[in-house]
């Protein structure tokens, strides 16, 4: 197990860097500026803490944790403003005792810090943009150590450059968000989910797809496969007004019955959900031995796609979770089956032509030189202000990316 | 300076001859934007046809060292399109086609200089529309829509101009061109495509884009509720938002608006009324109605004076009419006004606008609020007759006091109109100097040599209250000849 080396910020800071498995827990903003001023100046690495040591490189990890604080002010006009260190169910929490939400679910165990960065995954059939959209107001430490507020409690907001876009959803490369003001919903009246079990791939699809084509209330459309899981998986949410979801619901119904009577259906209680964000949260990073990777196309290109990809052993090895609306497949293989690196950049490639991408959300071997590769945008000046950024706003690159490669300087 | 005839001769042969304006009457066309403020001309107007040649353009001014500014219908209210001290206006009226309209996955694929209102009206058969709707939509183009991170009515349940934009053909500062995102609206790392929108031009030049097409609600039924106070309206704008219905509309209207509409237009609200808000809701029957539930309960509880609705559609716009016309309406009072565009957190509205009442006695100055409550975003109207120097005066301490008291409640100082170069000063009442020299470091990625769209956005380091008076003087006077000329007409301003 790793030990927690609790320090005092910042007298402290020239304590042992050489010690792989040390923890810092800023107690607020100014500690973690400190702590990034000081990195600056011994040119450390500074990795977000995920729970589990994973690189032999010398590094701080820094454990948000203690950035827990939330405002409930704004409630009342569906406005939350929280410190990133609180946990999602921790937020939930909150938010439940004012019968509001977030407006994307996600795994429980996650720190608002990492659901921020990007590469956790929602069962939320929204567009993984919906985050940053339902973001209001940011506070953040670049990677110079330069504390910044971006917007509020305000809902429009067009005051200089959109610094929620800069910082939400790049992994943290170029700051660590330490608070943020996001919009709430209201629960929903009526919410009932549905679980089915199908053993054919072109009978999921087809499920799938008649789902995803012809439904007001979906909250949720995820269609999944994982190695403990015999088959196909598809897991439905509707909700909203008590009458369309019962309507709806009743249509489900007639619709598996038409299709294939063999087909399983089953209630999923509202807590079982939870289960299943954690269980399809495949960045989580407490699995860091996994290879997950993002392929990016329009949901009505995906699911054309999808048998051809079967065809494939490396791709059909994989655990799968697509979340419709997302626009994104994410696969991962976990020690068994892993894609050759000129098979990746193959895919790389046939996607781009499709209009899409790939992306590598978690690499089992940090540093290792394919992740940035097949990350790397295949337009030279995209390249170009990426590394400018990272200049920037990190310039001496102290900032790394968590189960992934270590910054280049 | 004029430019080299070398380079007028460069861009006529990338453009055409007949595209390339250099003579005085046509620059006077561009010297300024729907802003009205400072007032100059650019030393020459392309008018491109292409992306190809926009880039050309563009390339040509970095070699030049040529500052260019990007320019749609010019309707933009913060001053953003127009030269400061010379280039090239590169105007992109003519890059207006709809490329291509993907019902599939529902997104449209649109040139820059396309008018909003366009690919509402090409969609609306396969019952889809953008959503957008910054007032000004049947003349401003998305370009400039998108430059400025539009809002408009229904942004508070459909979100802005940013929610909608899934692609951008942009060219950069340096003449490249490049594709940020597309029909899945996504980008790896980092999203430069969102840093893109509401940038102003500053980063380049945007040529194409991918827009969301929403699906049209099934229903739509408008409110128009008359409060005898002011307090009563604000409070029954909270409960609203407090209930969880989600309008597509919510907007106010003052005493000042309320007689101004009545007078012009005998629209027959209650006279003792203090303030009207006007809701609109739209969805399935189930949602209509149990939205329409909520509203009746709240107008009841804060004793609305008078609820008027509607469902058809010439019934809805009878009733939009009121809210539309407002700003016409205000030029029977006074021939000009001085516009705010300040958002504050929802629930200090009603303190927010009593203070700027306040604010109005004190400077002794007629102030009238139309917005767009939903969202909190502001729109004081500071009435004012230009040839009053003393009044002006007023008017000017009056709306600097009112942005103080909306920043000094956590509110912004621009919420849809942008920075440009009118409220570049302010900027610096919001930000810390470390906070826009980070966004500075960010322009500076983009935009290297600084010539896309120069001076906009960020202090020039200007006796801020000196340069902020003397832009608004401008602007005041000039808003005073469009309120004349738009007098007779249904609508005013575009707010």
């Amino acid at each position: 197990m790793t030990q927690y080396t609790p320090l005092k910020l910042p007298h402290d800071l020239a304590f042992r860097y050489e010690d792989l498995h040390t923890v810092v827990i800023p107690k607020n903003k100014a500690e973690l500026q400190a702590l990034i001023q000081w990195a600056n100046q011994s040119k450390a690495a500074i990795w977000p803490w995920v729970g589990c040591p994973k690189h032999q490189i010398p590094c701080v990890y820094i454990d948000m944790a203690q950035l827990d604080q939330a405002k409930s002010s704004a409630l009342g006009e569906f406005l939350l403003t929280a410190q990133t260190g609180l946990t999602v169910g921790q937020v939930n929490q909150l938010l439940a005792s004012y019968q509001q939400r977030l407006p994307l679910q996600y795994a429980e165990s996650r720190p608002l810090w990492s659901v921020l960065n990007g590469d956790a995954i929602s069962l939320t059939s929204l567009p993984p943009r919906a985050l940053v959209q339902s973001i209001t107001g940011i506070e953040s430490v670049t990677g110079d150590g330069e504390a910044i507020h971006y917007g509020g409690e305000v809902l429009k907001n067009v005051t200089g450059y959109d610094m929620t876009k800069l910082f939400v959803g790049s992994y943290g490369q170029y700051g660590l968000l330490t608070q943020v003001t996001l919009k709430t919903q209201k629960q929903p009246q009526a919410m009932r989910s549905f679980l089915f079990h199908v053993e054919q791939s072109e009978d999921a699809f087809k499920l799938f797809d008649t789902f995803q084509r012809g439904y007001h209330h979906i909250e949720s459309l995820a269609l999944f496969k994982t190695k403990t899981t015999f088959g196909w998986q598809i897991l439905l949410t509707l909700a909203g007004l008590p009458k369309g979801v019962a309507v709806e619901s009743d249509a489900v119904a007639e619709v598996v019955k038409t299709l294939n009577h063999d087909l399983q259906e089953m209630q999923v209680a509202t807590s079982g959900l939870a289960k299943w964000r954690e269980r399809l949260d495949f960045t989580n990073p407490l699995e860091p031995d996994a290879l997950v990777i993002k392929l990016v196309l329009p949901d009505k290109h995906l699911i054309n796609w999808l048998p051809e990809a079967l065809g494939v052993e490396w791709l059909r090895a994989a655990d799968w979770v697509w979340v419709s609306g997302t626009h994104q497949l994410v696969l991962r293989w976990i020690q068994h089956h892993m894609p050759l690196e000129d098979e990746l950049l193959l895919l790389k490639q046939h996607l781009l032509a499709q209009g899409g991408f790939l992306e590598i959300l978690r690499c089992p071997v940090p540093n290792h030189y394919m992740a940035a590769l097949l990350n790397q945008n295949h337009q030279p000046m995209v390249v170009e202000w990426e590394k400018t950024l990272k200049y920037q706003f990190d310039p001496n690159a102290v900032l790394c990316r968590p189960g992934w490669e270590s910054p280049t300087t | 300076m004029p430019l080299q005839k070398s380079v007028i001769k460069t861009l006529q042969s990338i453009v055409g001859k007949r595209y390339v304006h250099t003579a005085r009457e046509v620059l006077k066309t561009y010297e300024c934007d729907g802003c009205l403020l400072v007032k100059e001309a650019p030393e020459c107007v392309v008018l491109p046809n292409s992306t190809q040649e926009v880039a050309a353009v563009v390339k040509l001014c970095h070699q030049n060292k040529i500052p260019f500014v990007a320019r749609g219908a010019g309707t933009g209210l913060s001053g953003g399109a127009l030269t400061k001290e010379g280039g090239v206006i590169i105007g992109l009226s003519r890059m207006n086609r709809l490329i291509e309209i993907d019902t599939v996955t529902q997104t449209a694929t649109v040139e820059a200089g396309i008018v909003n209102a366009w690919i509402t009206k090409a969609v609306r058969p396969y019952q889809l529309f953008f959503a957008p709707d910054p007032s000004s939509q049947s003349v401003s183009t998305l370009g400039g829509n998108i430059a400025e991170n539009a809002g408009g009515i229904h942004c508070v349940k459909y979100g802005v101009t940013t929610d909608h934009i899934l692609g951008l053909e942009v060219v950069t500062s340096e003449g490249e061109v490049i594709w940020l995102g597309g029909k899945h609206g996504q980008q790896p790392s980092v999203n430069l495509m969102g840093i893109w929108v509401g940038s102003e031009g500053t980063f380049g030049v945007v040529t194409q884009a991918v827009v969301k097409l929403t699906p049209m609600p099934q229903q739509v039924k408008v409110f128009l509720a008359a409060f005898q106070t002011l307090k009563q309206s604000t409070d029954a704008i909270m409960a609203i938002i407090g209930s969880g219905v989600q309008p597509a509309a919510l907007e106010f209207m003052d005493e000042v608006t309320v007689k101004a509409v009545n007078e012009a237009f005998q629209m027959g609200f209650p006279e003792n009324a203090e303030a009207l808000i006007l809701v609109e809701l739209d969805g399935d029957e189930e949602a209509l109605q149990a939205g329409e539930a909520v509203l009746e309960r709240v107008f009841q509880q804060y004793h609305a004076l008078q609820v008027q609705s509607a469902t058809d559609e010439a019934e809805r716009l009878k009733l939009w009419k009121a809210r539309k016309s407002a700003v016409a309406a205000y030029g029977r009072i006074l021939p000009a006004f001085y516009l705010h565009d300040c958002v504050i957190p929802r629930s200090m509205l009603t303190e927010v606008l009593q203070a700027i009442q306040a604010i109005g006695k004190q400077y002794d100055v007629i102030v009238g609020n139309v917005f767009h409550a939903g969202d909190g975003n502001l729109h004081p109207n500071i009435l004012l007759d230009p040839d009053d120097p003393a009044m002006v005066k007023r008017v000017l301490e009056a709306g600097e006091a009112m942005l103080q008291v909306c920043l000094s409640v956590g509110g912004v100082i621009s919420g849809e109109h942008g920075i440009g170069l009118e409220k570049a000063e302010s900027m610096a009442q919001q930000y810390t100097s470390e906070e826009l020299a980070v966004m500075k470091r960010l322009k500076a990625v983009f935009n290297k040599s600084g010539l896309a769209n120069p001076q906009k956005i960020f202090p020039q380091h200007k006796g801020c209250g000196e340069t902020n008076h003397g832009v608004a003087h401008e602007l005041v006077a000039q808003r005073a000849m469009a309120i004349n000329t738009e007098n007779n007409e249904q609508e005013g301003l575009w707010i």
